[in-house]
């Protein structure tokens, strides 16, 4: 009971702290946001099995794609295995029911849903249809009108079945969907999809409040928040004898990763990825299956993931340190060792 | 907007009547800059009080009150008897104003001994600049920093599970080439 209590405030509290949105709350479509909500219990509730087709485009337009079997169990999980893909390798993973990160083209997390009904207008746009069933379409709409994301719900399972994340020309920067889906699963492969799971878990050190203070005390560079709205929805960290610490940004459809590790970058790690500047600054990008980026500073490296539209990359990655320590920051840095010398209690 | 001024330290020291303190004090409400003055002063008092024994030496104090008065000779350190008046009533001219143009004693000697704002401005920059080295010195990045080498396949399993995506590995590594836009 306690623990959920705590959960919740936990999520509440990265929900409001990492606001970075300036603007009102937009007017959704409650009917479109139900139909959203839907999916995900939907995802959890309905037997299925069938292939996914991911595509991502990079900024210069080339595209990867993936084409993953899916199939789910109520009450055991979702198993996800790369049949083909234009990526290096495939992996497979199993998603259990009770995990709290089960999202993707099979539902919409509660978190993420938060974060899309506060910063965009999510109403219904008509009919369609996916893969021979008729589907409801729902658009996240920015404030200018322009669709930021489409999503077409199955009208009889409730299962989301297509994904789009547009970027402000309408291009898709990804794009998820069934090709083909059966809304139920033979009882034989309840068993197989069972025993050949690999059950993936996210890093189990959860960061709450206390501990990002803790890091930002200690100099660790944690952002509450990003340009374009993005706004820090989890934190994790992997221990080890060189933590890791992994935070999570979104506005509710992009979604930006950033990896902080003490040290500097190796160079063999950016061997084959493209040199470039950004704002003055050297940055090694590589935009195939996500849009990512790795560089160092101030004596931490910082790798990005995201799925998310390349300006709002650009713009996340532009705004995370770059370049030496300076002056102030040697200063600043300098007295929070004096305090924490002659503070008996640190 | 005219700031407050030399009033900033009287009324940080106190030295304020009833109605010109509460003028301060409605001043300081709206203005961000005489708010600001009047948290460090205070700040720095506190400091200063804390620091109790530490004062600094003598002669120290003597070259800064020198600094306070470029130009003009210390005056001579008169030490009065008990009961002898500060400024001997011979020496001092009669006051022929009307009393209600009379500047008030404490203002007056506030203008002409300023010599413990000098010596409190003196302490905190010896203080600050102290601080402020030990800050730097400190502040120094650790020698040997460890190389890091992401792992880039692991991070991308760690986000597609925190995003609900697929985790997929890189296509073959490209020619490196360069960007600068």
């Amino acid at each position: 009971m306690a623990g959920g209590i705590a959960a919740t405030l936990l999520m509440l509290w990265f929900v409001t702290t990492g606001d970075t949105a300036s603007g009102a709350r937009m007017r959704s479509d409650p009917e479109a946001l139900r139909l959203l909500r839907n999916a995900e219990s939907a995802a959890r509730t309905t037997p299925y099995e069938g292939t996914q087709f991911i595509t991502a485009w990079s900024r210069s337009g080339m595209a990867t794609t993936s084409l993953v079997k899916v199939t789910h169990v109520p009450g055991d999980g979702t198993r996800m295995r790369v049949q083909s893909t234009t990526a290096d390798q495939g992996g497979q993973m199993f998603e259990a029911d009770d995990s709290q990160h089960s999202g993707g083209l099979t539902g919409y997390t509660p978190k993420m849903l938060d974060l899309l009904e506060r910063n965009y207008a999510v109403v219904g746009a008509g009919q369609g249809e996916v893969s021979g069933r008729p589907t409801s379409v729902i658009e996240a709409r920015r404030a200018d009108g322009t669709a930021a994301g489409r999503f077409h719900i199955d009208r009889q399972t409730g299962l989301m079945l297509r994904r789009e994340l547009l970027d402000q020309q309408g291009r898709e920067v990804n794009l998820t969907f069934f090709t083909e889906i059966r809304p139920s699963v033979p009882k034989t492969q309840f068993v197989t999809a069972s025993a050949a799971r690999t059950v993936e878990m996210p890093w189990a050190h959860r960061l709450a409040g206390a501990d990002l203070g803790s890091l930002r005390y200690r100099g660790w560079p944690v952002h509450s928040g990003l340009p374009d709205r993005l706004s820090l929805y989890d934190a994790r960290q992997l221990d080890g004898e060189g933590p890791v610490v992994h935070l999570s940004y979104s506005d509710g459809l992009s979604v930006v990763s950033v990896f902080v590790q003490r040290g500097t970058l190796d160079a063999k790690s950016v061997a084959h990825w493209r040199k470039a500047t950004r704002g003055g600054r050297t940055v090694y990008l590589r935009d195939t299956v996500q849009q990512r980026a790795m560089w160092a500073s101030r004596g931490y490296v910082f790798t990005v993931l995201a799925d998310a539209p390349p300006p709002v990359v650009d713009n996340a990655v532009a705004a995370l340190p770059h370049g030496d320590t300076g002056f102030w920051g040697r200063l600043g840095r300098g007295m929070r060792r004096l305090s924490s010398w002659a503070n008996p209690f640190d | 907007m005219t700031h407050l001024g030399e009033r900033l330290t009287a009324l940080v020291d106190g030295e304020l009547g009833h109605d010109e303190r509460d003028r301060a004090l409605m001043h300081l409400a709206a203005c961000d800059e005489c708010r600001a003055e009047a948290d460090a002063l205070r700040t720095l008092k506190r400091r200063l009080r804390a620091m109790g024994d530490a004062l600094p030496a003598e002669s120290l104090l003597r070259r800064l009150q020198t600094m306070g008065e470029p130009g003009d000779p210390l005056p001579p350190v008169v030490r009065r008897l008990p009961g002898q008046s500060r400024t001997p009533a011979a020496t001092r001219p009669r006051d022929t104003r009307p009393a209600g143009t009379r500047p008030r004693r404490a203002a007056a000697s506030r203008r002409r001994m300023p010599r413990g704002r000098y010596l409190l401005a003196g302490a905190a920059t010896l203080a600050v600049l102290g601080v402020g080295s030990a800050a730097f010195a400190a502040g120094s990045e650790p020698r040997s920093l460890p190389r890091v080498a992401p792992s880039i396949e692991q991070f991308a399993v760690e986000h597609a599970l925190t995003s609900g995506d697929v985790p997929l590995t890189d296509p073959k590594p490209a020619e490196k080439t360069s960007d600068s836009p």
